[in-house]
């Protein structure tokens, strides 16, 4: 089940050895302890702030006075920020407590806290707009924002304009 | 430091239930590893050979005794004394011995006062013209044939010598020395035969040596210089083990040990807790691949000009029975390619610098092509070290600065050993690293 | 397909045909299929005319893309107006009333020496010297003579070829002018006597009905204009005393509705062309429901004779105050208070609202209500109709006696615009009130939705539905 969530961070853009670290390296056991591993938490945090503001935006506030492309950037941005600043902290904390292993300890610094709070945003953001393209169309009020839905546009397209 | 020693007595226990190797030439451990419980409980698939082992062995000390020991024995306390008394005091002392046998040797072996004390002090030349025996030459074969068979888990045997073989009058005393290696040899692949889980071990010490100096061709020769002696100790690896931990070369007194060399058969490797390796998290001084799990790697990528993954080991015991330079020397590695053969390995030690971690130290694999899928076995198959050829000469008739350090055919002696360990051609596997590499 | 003949004569009735068309419009209950508007007004140029002629002409135009819409429960524009088969503008064109003296049309100069002693004690000077291009002025005497032709004529001919059995007939006429006045007893011997046309047993037996105004208001005084509203009285008890004689009593009529008020405005004087461009009124309005009430009533009452009606508030009010809905008696009430608001709510939405809003709301969106759609002559149909509204009830709430529903005036806040009723709370979604409040409800996806209608229907289905959820739930309509 770990696999899963450390597959959205398995990457090296914001540091091989920080990657190690949240998925719960330790030093001791020489490999992962399941315990320790933070990407569940991680994952599931960027991913719901995504779920609630997604809900929030398109179904529950769901404002027809709210559905400008503008608009739809203010949830997109708060789910941005949410993850950057969760990202950032559970980093910068165990920067700070010094709880980070030995073997990865030289390797991670303040500015793999903030590239992978950027890339936590980035993924958290990119649930939002995933879920905006797929999920949208039952919102009343909100349904074309930012863009009209495909399916209107297509289905638009072939009526007959009538005079 | 962790209770190495109980740990090795509990799973040494367990081997007289089965162990190793079976008897036929050329084969190896058995390729799978030993199905082990928490407790080191060593079962393994193989057949079962009844190997006597004793916690508490008899220690059986023979020293040489032939005409060119005198001149380490020049009346008074010798560097030689001090240092044969200390050593065979602190063994006596650390309560591994259940008991202690004292012996000349020749071509006879001669017991002697099972007290140390009046062992070595009965250590003059007098007291050594009183063994019996030939002891004008020395037929180190024969002498090693002779200890071996006496020697098995519950019985260590202690060698004590110069080491210097006689070919005597021989026409082609390479051929003799030749033939000594080949005798030797097969007393060794008997004595491994026979037992199941055993080891030699050398220590190459110095002593002030004064009095007459037999050459190769046995000539003599008055000299007064410091000359080396060997102490070999045969027997179960982990009296071997034990004996160096109880008595470490830092604790000889007399004259310090200038090089050492152990040799056992047995893959450590089987034993839970004396081997314990694993890959290690990727970094730029580890390489650049994933981690998998401790046994597999995945996507190794070019660290700076090689490709590289870095695995750390827990040396522990090897720093104890090889000592720090044999164990963490490279050229004792190898890349198994099949059971018996391999080729060099590339690679490089480093002490394991983080406090939490299991292992001693880092050794990192090092490639100038990308690995190729499947496993990647590294093995400790150790070498006879260099300074043993470094300290063989083939021309004692004068001693001067260039080899008054070495010791005639000493080379021979030692490889033979090594070929008894590894007849056959076989290799002789103490601990194996088993990667895949995905 | 029943069908109901209104024949609007004079000002009076061009202006109650407007206020008609409004009824409809915002979708008022109609018993009949199809309303046939007859204009008989011999004042071309006639404001009042031209403006309802205009009106109808645009609803005709929004009908006609609405039809066929299966599954719609659109009212707005529902019941069908059209003209009679080959009358030009609803006009039924009275002849040699342009440019023509009275006393030529009568061929004065023809006549001999008794018949002009007889003409010159019935008519004055002024009248036979009167202009007869904006009517009668007044002068039923005059009117009556002129609106002689009506049998016999083509378009008599074409009205009484598209009568069907079932069919009824109404006619709306003032008492007190010149062209109503004369034309409607006139009109009415035509319907049951003529025999010239095919159908005449049929329409002579047809179900009519009538409303005749009186005097609602004065003009101001002018010496030089030939209409005097201080002789609207008197005309008026001359005229109902023949009324009583020649109509009531002899059964030709199956129901007549009299409609006046005793609190007048005072128009301007002018004596009809473009200028005599009256104000919208209550009476009218009141008129327009007895034509309602008329297709309304049942056959059966019909039958029973003759019906005469009389139209009252239901209210202690000051008669100087303004008229509410709530000062309405229930049944008008009921009929009319329901389709006006959605109607104003749509008027001020697409006034204040749909530029914005239509680019990027769903309900325009999903409709493909766009650009095209909002420059096209249909949305340029509403948009003239929604102008027509909005002066329609500005007009009344600024006469005497002033009807002023709305605060029609107002924009913001969108639910302040019922006068003396505030709207209930309604919030059927978060944080949206106002226009926003419209748009949500417009964006509603709607059951049994015809998604194979046109834009137009669409356009007005949507608009429909929304505000009668809006009016039900705000004003409890």
């Amino acid at each position: 089940m770990e696999d899963f969530f450390s597959l959205f961070y398995r990457n090296n853009l914001y540091g091989e050895q920080l990657y190690y670290h949240l998925r719960g390296w330790d030093d001791a056991q020489n490999g992962f302890v399941a315990a320790a591993d933070k990407f569940p938490t991680i994952f599931c945090v960027a991913f719901g702030t995504a779920v609630l503001l997604f809900l929030a935006y398109y179904y529950i506030f769901n404002h027809p006075r709210w559905n400008r492309w503008y608009h739809w950037i203010i949830p997109l941005l708060m789910t941005m920020a949410t993850s950057f600043i969760l990202g950032y902290v559970i980093v910068t904390t165990d920067l700070s407590a010094g709880v980070i292993a030995q073997s990865l300890e030289p390797y991670i610094g303040v500015g793999n806290a903030i590239m992978f709070g950027i890339y936590n945003a980035v993924l958290g953001g990119l649930f939002f707009f995933i879920m905006s393209l797929l999920l949208r169309s039952w919102s009343k009020n909100c349904k074309h924002s930012p863009w009209p839905l495909l399916a209107t546009k297509l289905n638009n397209k072939g009526k007959q304009d009538h005079e | 430091m962790r209770p190495l020693i109980p740990l090795l007595f509990c799973l040494t226990a367990c081997i007289n239930g089965g162990p190793r190797p079976t008897a036929t030439p050329g084969s190896n451990t058995a390729t799978s590893k030993a199905t082990t419980t928490e407790t080191y409980s060593g079962e393994t698939a193989a057949e079962a050979i009844q190997v006597s082992f004793s916690e508490h062995p008899t220690v059986n000390v023979y020293l040489e005794t032939s005409g060119s020991m005198n001149g380490y024995v020049d009346n008074g306390r010798s560097q030689f004394q001090q240092v044969v008394f200390d050593f065979l005091s602190n063994i006596k002392n650390s309560g591994l011995p259940s008991e202690m046998n004292l012996n000349y040797i020749t071509d006879k072996v001669t017991p002697k006062e099972s007290d140390v004390d009046p062992f070595i002090n009965s250590l003059t030349s007098r007291g050594l013209l009183t063994a019996a025996g030939n002891k004008a030459t020395t037929d180190i074969a024969a002498l090693i044939a002779d200890i071996l068979p006496k020697t098995d888990g519950s019985t260590l045997s202690i060698f004590i010598s110069d080491c210097i073989f006689s070919p005597g009058s021989v026409s082609n005393p390479e051929a003799y020395l030749e033939n000594q290696k080949i005798a030797i040899r097969n007393a060794v692949k008997e004595y491994i035969d026979a037992n199941g889980f055993v080891g030699c071990s050398v220590y190459q010490i110095y002593s002030q040596f004064k009095g007459s100096y037999f050459d190769y061709k046995n000539r003599r020769s008055t000299i007064d210089m410091q000359r080396p002696f060997y102490i070999w100790v045969f027997g179960s690896p982990v009296h071997i083990a034990t004996i160096k931990s109880k008595v470490p070369d830092s604790k000889f007194m007399g004259s310090p040990v200038v090089n050492t060399w152990t040799i056992v058969d047995g893959d450590f490797s089987e034993f839970d807790g004396l081997n314990d390796y694993g890959l290690l998290q990727p970094s730029p001084t580890n390489g650049s691949y994933r981690w998998v799990s401790k046994t597999q790697v995945s996507n190794i990528k070019k660290s700076g000009e090689q490709f590289n993954f870095t695995f750390g080991v827990d040396m522990e015991y090897f720093l104890l029975l090889y000592g720090e330079d044999y164990a963490i020397d490279i050229n004792n590695y190898k890349h198994l390619i099949t059971k018996d053969t391999g080729e060099e390995f590339f690679g490089s030690f480093r002490k394991n610098m983080v406090t939490a971690s299991p292992y001693t130290h880092d050794i990192t694999v090092i490639s100038n092509k990308p690995f190729a899928k499947g496993t990647f076995t590294v093995v400790f198959d150790g070498n006879v070290p260099n300074w043993v050829y470094e300290c063989s000469d083939l021309d004692d008739s004068i001693l001067n600065d260039s080899n008054c350090r070495k010791t005639y055919g000493f080379k021979y002696m030692c490889d033979g050993i090594y070929a008894g360990f590894h007849a056959n051609n076989t290799s002789n596997i103490t601990a194996r690293y088993d990667f895949e590499i995905k | 397909m029943s069908k109901l003949y209104v024949f609007g004569i004079g000002g009076t009735g061009s202006r109650v045909l407007k206020s008609l068309t409004m009824l409809l419009a915002s979708g008022v209950e109609c018993k009949a299929d199809t309303i046939v508007p007859i204009i008989i007004d011999p004042d071309d140029s006639g404001a009042d005319k031209t403006r309802t002629i205009e009106l109808m002409n645009q609803y005709m135009a929004i009908h006609s893309k609405l039809e066929d819409n299966e599954g719609s429960t659109n009212k707005f524009f529902k019941t069908e107006i059209k003209p009679v088969d080959g009358m030009t503008n609803f006009i039924f064109p009275l002849k040699n009333t342009r440019n023509c003296k009275f006393k030529d049309f009568i061929e004065m100069s023809q006549l001999d020496k008794e018949s002009l002693a007889l003409v010159n004690m019935l008519f004055s000077e002024k009248n036979l010297n009167s202009d007869m291009k904006v009517g009668f002025k007044g002068n039923p005497n005059i009117g009556s003579v002129v609106l002689n032709q009506f049998a016999g004529s083509q378009e008599y001919k074409d009205f009484a070829n598209g009568f069907s059995a079932g069919d009824r007939i109404f006619i709306i006429s003032s008492i007190f002018g010149g062209t109503g006045a004369s034309g409607f007893p006139l009109l009415l011997k035509t319907i049951r006597t003529d025999k010239s046309s095919q159908a005449w047993s049929i329409i002579s037996k047809a179900r009519v009905g009538a409303v005749t105004v009186l005097p609602y208001f004065n003009v101001e005084e002018d010496e030089n204009s030939g209409v005097d509203s201080a002789t609207f009285i008197s005309k008026t008890k001359s005229a109902l005393a023949y009324y009583e004689r020649n109509i009531s009593q002899n059964g030709s009529i199956d129901a007549l509705y009299y409609l006046g008020d005793n609190v007048k405005a005072t128009y301007e004087n002018h004596d009809g062309g473009s200028k005599q461009q009256n104000k919208a009124h209550l009476i009218e309005l009141a008129a327009a429901l007895s034509v309602l009430d008329f297709a309304a009533t049942p056959e059966e009452k019909l039958a029973e004779g003759t019906q005469h009606y009389e139209y009252g508030l239901e209210t202690t009010k000051d008669p100087k105050q303004q008229v509410l809905f709530q000062d309405l008696g229930k049944i008008s009430r009921n009929a009319i208070q329901g389709p006006l608001t959605q109607f104003i709510l749509m008027n001020k939405y697409l006034e204040n609202s749909r530029a914005r809003q239509s680019k990027h709301q769903p309900w325009a969106i999903d409709n493909k209500l766009d650009k095209n759609f909002f420059n096209g002559d249909f949305y340029a149909a509403v948009e003239k109709v929604q102008k027509a509204y909005y002066e329609w009830l500005h007009e009344m709430a600024t006469n005497e006696r002033t009807f002023k529903p709305f605060n029609e005036e107002r924009t913001n806040p969108l639910f302040d615009i019922v006068n003396g009723k505030s709207a209930s709370k309604y919030y059927p979604h978060l944080f949206t009130r106002n226009y926003a409040l419209v748009d949500s409800i417009l964006n509603t996806r709607w059951p049994n939705w015809n998604k194979a209608a046109t834009r137009e229907q669409k356009f007005m289905e949507i608009f429909y539905r929304a505000t009668k959820d809006l009016v039900e739930h705000k004003y409890n309509m």
